[in-house]
């Protein structure tokens, strides 16, 4: 194990597409979670709803919940899983280009190997992505909360680890596409494609099926948070993870991890 | 493929000898677990394939794939990682294929013949037991088909086996033991590269009169077999003479010759004519 990530790790170190698309999802990930307030303070101020009515500062950065909505908007499918999705796909997509892949197995890593090292590094991104997380949360938290005692800090962060599950399963999916096509560009379009086409499909389908369409379900681990603004225009929020939730998203991983590996098992290389 | 089959001995030096395009590839790809066979079977050193036993192994596999972004030293670091073994080695086979000066730079910006032998390198990391080789003087020059005929030699000194794929004839020959000649996937010869060479060999003599010569000749008793080729005469004797005897007799019967020399069966000739053969079977 620790072997395998010693030599995923000697690929991706000195690899600055890698590093370029890493720092660029990780700092935008943490100007958009810092400037979240200041936005949504200027849709309450601009809207003229406010002056006609009190609305109550909302402060989304109070413990606990701030984890959920930090969370949340992190794992926005539309937003920045899916540059760590491309990251994923070029790092799996390039052993397929450069061929380094048949080396690789030539030399002697067996194609289980292969697939639990990519597996390791995408452990590693998803650790890291929770990781700044908990720090963005725990700083704009200390900010902005006045008197906090331990519950309250760590109240809702069960989020985090469900943040973690989620970004996990969603790179699992992204393993897959990338080992299915082996080519960078069609992989990335087959996920941007798919990830435009869900909703659609999905209203194809009596409701009790459609949530369990793959993003679907490992959105559904993090919903829309619960905000007394929210609670203003009556959409329906979420207070707690749903197990049902968690399983879902864990078989799905388990699915698309051995997809990929049948495929890695049977093909010529 | 077409039902091919054959075993190689330990020390042996082998090639796998065709055309292109007859499976040489396809055959090494097999052995070595990229390719899957719709029939048959392969073991190594006795065994089952089992994926642990490839870590004995070092090869390449048509053209050496490392990764462009990575110099020539972390490619090889990769490879040892992935074979368990020590990096003291790497400096080692660096020296022997003469790219110690460039490891340090990138992959990419090395010319065909670096990347060749980079290769070949990392073939040799952490001595394997059996050496596998695919066209391995693709894109190298003459001084470095010499270096390579030189390590290949030296190295089955060594005790290693060597398994080679190459259309080279003339290398072929100077360095292996055992051949299997491959035409579109079927195996049309199967055996050692003495037993070729070692075959009567041919005599070619020539003569400023063509026909007096070749008159001559074919009055002489001791020839096998005689034909005119060009401006030369070729004939085989019996195995009871030799070049000095016909000299004398062209001599005592009034022939001068320009050129007398024994020509050595080559692989070449052996090989065109097995190709020729199964061309005449197909058609």
């Amino acid at each position: 194990m620790i072997r395998l990530i010693k030599i995923e790790l000697k690929k991706i170190l000195t690899y600055r597409t890698f590093w370029v698309l890493t720092g660029l999802y990780f700092l935008s990930l943490i100007i958009v979670l810092g400037s979240l307030q200041a936005f949504l303070d200027n849709i309450v101020n601009s809207s003229e709803v406010s002056e006609n009515i009190e609305i109550p500062h909302i402060s989304l950065y109070v413990f606990p919940d701030i984890w959920h909505n930090l969370t949340y908007i992190a794992s926005s499918r539309y937003s920045f899983k899916v540059i760590l999705a491309i990251i994923v796909i070029m790092l799996i997509t390039n052993e397929f280009s450069y061929r380094t892949i048949r080396q690789n197995i030539i030399t002697g890593l067996s194609r289980t190997e292969f697939l639990f090292a990519k597996l390791e590094i995408i452990v590693l991104l998803c650790l890291g992505s929770t990781l700044i997380l908990l720090v963005t949360g725990l700083s704009l938290g200390f900010l902005n909360t006045s008197g906090f005692s331990i519950m309250e800090i760590s109240g809702k962060m069960e989020f985090l680890i469900a943040y973690f599950l989620e970004l996990l399963v969603y790179l699992s999916f992204a393993m897959f596409i990338a080992i299915l096509l082996r080519k960078a560009g069609l992989a990335i379009g087959l996920l941007l494609l798919y990830t435009i086409m869900e909703p659609i499909i999905r209203l194809s389908f009596p409701e009790t099926i459609g949530k369990y369409l793959p993003l679907e379900a490992m959105n559904n681990l993090i919903h829309l948070p619960n905000t007394k603004l929210m609670k203003l225009m009556g959409i329906k929020f979420q207070e707690f993870i749903a197990f049902s939730d968690v399983v879902v998203a864990i078989v799905y991983g388990f699915i698309f991890v051995f997809l990929s590996w049948i495929l890695l098992r049977y093909r010529d290389i | 493929m077409n039902e091919l089959s054959f075993e190689v001995n330990k020390g042996d030096v082998f090639g796998l000898l065709g055309p292109n395009g007859s499976g040489k590839t396809t055959t090494l790809g097999i052995i070595l677990g990229v390719i899957s066979p719709e029939s048959g079977t392969y073991s190594w050193f006795g065994n089952p394939p089992d994926d642990k036993t490839r870590k004995k192994i070092g090869a390449i596999l048509e053209t050496p794939q490392f990764y462009p972004y990575l110099s020539g030293l972390k490619n090889l670091k990769i490879l040892a990682d992935i074979k368990e073994c020590k990096y003291d080695d790497i400096d080692r086979v660096l020296k022997i294929v003469d790219l110690h000066d460039r490891k340090n730079h990138s992959y990419r910006n090395y010319s065909l013949g670096m990347k060749q032998r980079l290769g070949i390198a990392g073939a040799l990391l952490c001595n394997p037991e059996v050496l596998i080789l695919d066209e391995p003087a693709n894109g190298l020059d003459p001084q470095g088909i010499s270096d390579i005929r030189k390590l290949i030699l030296r190295i089955s000194e060594e005790g290693t086996t060597i398994i080679l794929a190459s259309h080279l004839l003339d290398e072929v020959q100077k360095t292996c033991s055992h051949v299997t000649i491959l035409d579109h996937g079927k195996n049309m010869y199967n055996g050692s590269v003495d037993a070729i060479l070692s075959e009567t060999p041919l005599i070619e003599i020539s003569s400023d009169d063509l026909e007096k010569l070749f008159n001559a000749l074919s009055n002489y008793t001791k020839i096998k077999s005689i034909y005119q080729e060009a401006d030369k005469v070729i004939i085989m004797l019996d195995e009871d003479s030799n070049s000095a005897d016909i000299n004398e007799y062209l001599f005592n019967n009034g022939v001068i010759v320009n050129h007398l020399c024994n020509r050595k069966k080559t692989l070449e000739k052996h090989f065109l004519q097995i190709l020729a053969q199964s061309d005449d079977k197909t058609y």
